[in-house]
């Protein structure tokens, strides 16, 4: 893949980012530069996460690339991973921002899904080609993720996640930061939830970020239509619930497994509902 | 001057019939045992030389010349002591008919008679080959017992035989206690485990059709306690899978004294530290090992992901064949391990991926290669998938109406019950007996869906991107469910909830 260098002052250099405090003065990108000078929005989070946060990032990036937004993250496990995912589910545009050379995969994991951002998105980096991806990068590469974008929204973090780092300079910058709200008994959510107490705008729908950046959401998926009544007793359910074990599906349903997993089985090969660590929950999350 | 005594070796958990031969002829005094006779069998010359003095008899003088026929087989076990005795004691004497009587034993120096190993399959090998009499250990006489149509001689001491034989005392038949096989109370009931019954179904789905099980989840939620009531829904065990069972654990030397003939189907659960030959079996002379001690029963594995990679992967082949061949000198020996596999394993090293109230301590590297250890080939032979979660106790406080519905042993056992049998009168002739076996043949021919359930399997193969492997389990299973379901036919639902606990290997 073809490296093309981007220096401050050319005219391909994202605009976004030259407002900020310290833009890099060179940008070595794989891919389509052009997908930068669209509205960006970035969506970040921890690299440990629950299938609650990783659905939300997906969620939100699907809803945000189906509407023609750039959604840009860092390529990272977990939230970052689902966030290109997501965006690129939606047959949108993504940018990953790493902090290593452009040419490295950093984690090497997720090659598969940097090659398919390559191919149909870009992957940007102030690194020269061939640095190797060093602990202190990352916070710096953060910079170049908030400053690219005009809001940044942070899905799932721990206490001291690096995408806290992110709304920080973000916010430094004076860009909106939203923050996914979470369970406050769980542990992964205490840094999103913290950033709301600080300020930043509770994403309590994911047609919030659509709102705040004036552009319609996509439509609504009609569950009632495409599912059977037997179907939409239990998406039901799981829409109120959140995520549940088939247990608990149950107990709530006052039925059987024998009855429900056939069910469960045939909305997630619809592609309504989702499994994950042992539990179910809706794949779509309802807008209104 | 020559005599002949009948007895058998062992060869695996099979035993084969052997003739102890011993001749007397002129040279300098000495006692040799021929025919590829082990170590216990060449040392049973220093312990019959004492023994027979010790019991008032004599000792020859001459040369003393053993074979055991067929002399190219190898041979091992300390119960050749007695036939060898008795061939020795029987030199130049006159002996009672002994064309259909066979012997095994081994002999204390005091001229005591000691119970052996493996003696219930060499019982079953000496009837096979025509032998009536069996003269044996007072100690093994329950354990052959099972036996119905050979008669059992037992001996207490050496002296005791060697009368029998030369026809100046007889030998009392062993009186067969009668075996009431009423079910062992082990106190363990799925009743008793609560809020988890969608677990519960998929057990209740492996039991009927015999398919292995993987239950993923954090510790402390159930695993183990599901497992261990498994056995007690499975049916009964029949006449011919008990001699089995009891054979084997003969060959195993693990008997309890107090219970000769194994009743109930095997529970075996292995400590993660086993050894690969431990598992699968093996060793110079090869004995069972726990695949082959849960043989028709359960073979249940804690923890999967601190099992050695090199056990888990010796375990495969056996796990799809149904059998296990060591080859050790000369002999291949064919272990069965027909098991129903139950595997249970947390989803981290640490344990707490799942939970979201803790955080998970491993570090990406380490998730991945646990990852990578529990679902590798071998899991991927693993017919249900199940993961488990940690019952809330508040939302099983608040409903009261669902315990009703929570499945107990007695009512699965039942419905486990109805559906082997289903399985047994369909597979009449086949190869295979249950669902689980099902070859590519047999679903081919038994697993026909309809339009609809052809649609489903299509459309989770492309989504779920199934391998071969996984689209058959899949089909196998929703045979079972099917039957359980007690419809000649497999629906569209019966599809659907095999596909429930298909193999995620994302997760």
């Amino acid at each position: 893949m073809e490296i093309r260098i981007i220096n401050r002052g050319e005219p391909a250099y994202p605009e976004r980012l030259t407002e900020i405090k310290d833009p890099p003065k060179t940008l070595y990108c794989c891919g389509d530069t052009d997908i930068l000078s669209r509205r960006c929005v970035a969506v970040v989070g921890s690299r440990t996460t629950t299938a609650y946060g990783r659905n939300t990032a997906r969620a939100v990036a699907r809803c945000l690339a189906a509407a023609g937004v750039t959604v840009v993250s860092g390529m990272a496990k977990g939230i970052d991973s689902c966030a290109h995912e997501g965006a690129m589910e939606a047959g949108g545009m993504t940018a990953a921002v790493l902090g290593c050379g452009p040419d490295i995969c950093y984690p090497p994991e997720n090659r598969i899904l940097m090659a398919e951002i390559q191919r149909r998105g870009l992957i940007v980096s102030e690194f020269a080609p061939g640095t190797p991806p060093d602990r202190f990068n990352f916070p710096k590469r953060n910079r170049i993720i908030s400053g690219l974008c005009e809001a940044t929204v942070v899905v799932q973090a721990r206490n001291r996640s690096g995408s806290l780092i992110t709304a920080e300079l973000a916010a430094e910058q004076g860009r909106e930061v939203f923050a996914v709200p979470g369970n406050i008994d769980s542990q992964y959510n205490l840094g999103n939830n913290k950033l709301i107490k600080e300020g930043a705008a509770p994403l309590i729908c994911v047609d919030d970020i659509l709102e705040y950046l004036g552009i319609s959401g996509a439509d609504e998926d009609d569950a009632r239509q495409r599912l059977s009544d037997r179907e939409f007793r239990l998406y039901e359910i799981l829409r109120d619930g959140g995520e549940m074990t088939v247990d608990e599906v149950c107990m709530h349903a006052g039925l059987t497994p024998a009855y429900v997993n056939p069910i469960l089985s045939v909305m997630e090969m619809k592609g309504f509902i989702s499994s994950d660590m042992g539990k179910f929950f809706i794949k779509i999350i309802p807008c209104k | 001057m020559l005599t002949k005594v009948r007895t058998a070796t062992l060869s695996g958990i099979r035993g084969y019939p052997v003739t102890v031969e011993t001749d007397l002829h002129s040279g300098l005094p000495g006692f040799h045992i021929v025919g590829l006779a082990d170590t216990t069998i060449k040392e049973a010359s220093m312990r019959i030389k004492p023994a027979i003095q010790n019991c008032g008899g004599h000792f020859p003088g001459e040369r003393v010349t053993v074979n055991l026929v067929p002399a190219g087989r190898p041979k091992e076990g300390s119960h050749f002591d007695l036939p060898i005795a008795l061939g020795i004691m029987m030199l130049g004497t006159e002996v009672i008919e002994l064309e259909d009587t066979a012997f095994i034993g081994e002999v204390s120096l005091d001229g005591k008679i000691n119970g052996v190993r493996g003696a219930l399959p060499l019982a079953i090998c000496l009837r096979n080959a025509g032998i009536r009499n069996l003269v044996l250990p007072m100690d093994n006489a329950a354990e052959v017992s099972i036996l119905e149509d050979i008669n059992l001689l037992p001996v207490r001491h050496l002296r005791e035989a060697a009368e029998y034989v030369t026809g100046l005392g007889s030998l009392s038949l062993y009186k067969r206690k009668e075996t009431a096989s009423r079910p062992v109370e082990t106190g363990l009931d799925f009743a008793q485990v609560v809020g988890q019954e969608s677990v519960k179904r998929a057990i209740l789905v492996g039991a009927a059709g015999n398919h292995g099980i993987l239950m993923m989840g954090s510790p402390g939620c159930g695993k183990t306690m599901m497992a261990r009531r498994i056995p007690g829904i499975l049916p009964p065990l029949t006449y011919e899978e008990k001699v089995e069972i009891t054979g084997i654990y003969s060959v195993a030397g693990l008997l309890p004294a107090d219970r000769p003939v194994i009743e109930q189907r095997p529970f075996r659960s292995p400590h993660h530290n086993i050894t690969q030959t431990g598992l699968i079996g093996g060793g110079s002379r090869p004995r069972p090992g726990e695949l082959t001690l849960a043989h028709r029963g359960v073979l249940f594995l804690d923890e999967l992901g601190e099992f050695e990679s090199k056990a888990i992967d010796a375990m495969r082949q056996p796990l799809e064949e149904g059998v296990i061949r060591v080859n050790r000198n000369l002999e291949e020996v064919v272990f069965p391990s027909e098991v129903m596999m139950v595997i249970a394993s947390n989803p981290c090293k640490c344990g707490n991926l799942w939970d979201t109230r803790k955080i998970c301590t491993c570090s990406p590297r380490q998730l991945e290669s646990y990852r990578r250890k529990l679902m590798g080939p071998f899991a991927d032979r693993v017919d249900i998938h199940v993961k488990v979660n940690p019952v809330d106790k508040e939302s099983l406080a608040k409903m009261p109406a669902m315990q009703a519905k929570w499945m107990s042993t007695a009512e699965m056992r039942e419905k486990v019950s109805a559906a082997r049998a289903i399985q047994e009168e369909r597979y009449r002739g086949e190869s295979f007996s249950c669902n689980g076996q099902l070859d590519e043949k047999g679903i081919l021919r038994y697993c026909v869906l309809g339009r609809e359930g052809r649609e489903l399997m299509t459309a989770s193969y492309d989504r779920l991107g199934l391998s071969m492997r996984g689209y058959s389990k899949i089909l196998r299973m929703a045979r079972t469910i099917a039957d359980i379901e007690g419809s000649n036919n497999i629906k569209t639902e019966h599809v659907a909830e095999a596909l429930i606990f298909r193999v995620d290997l994302e997760t």
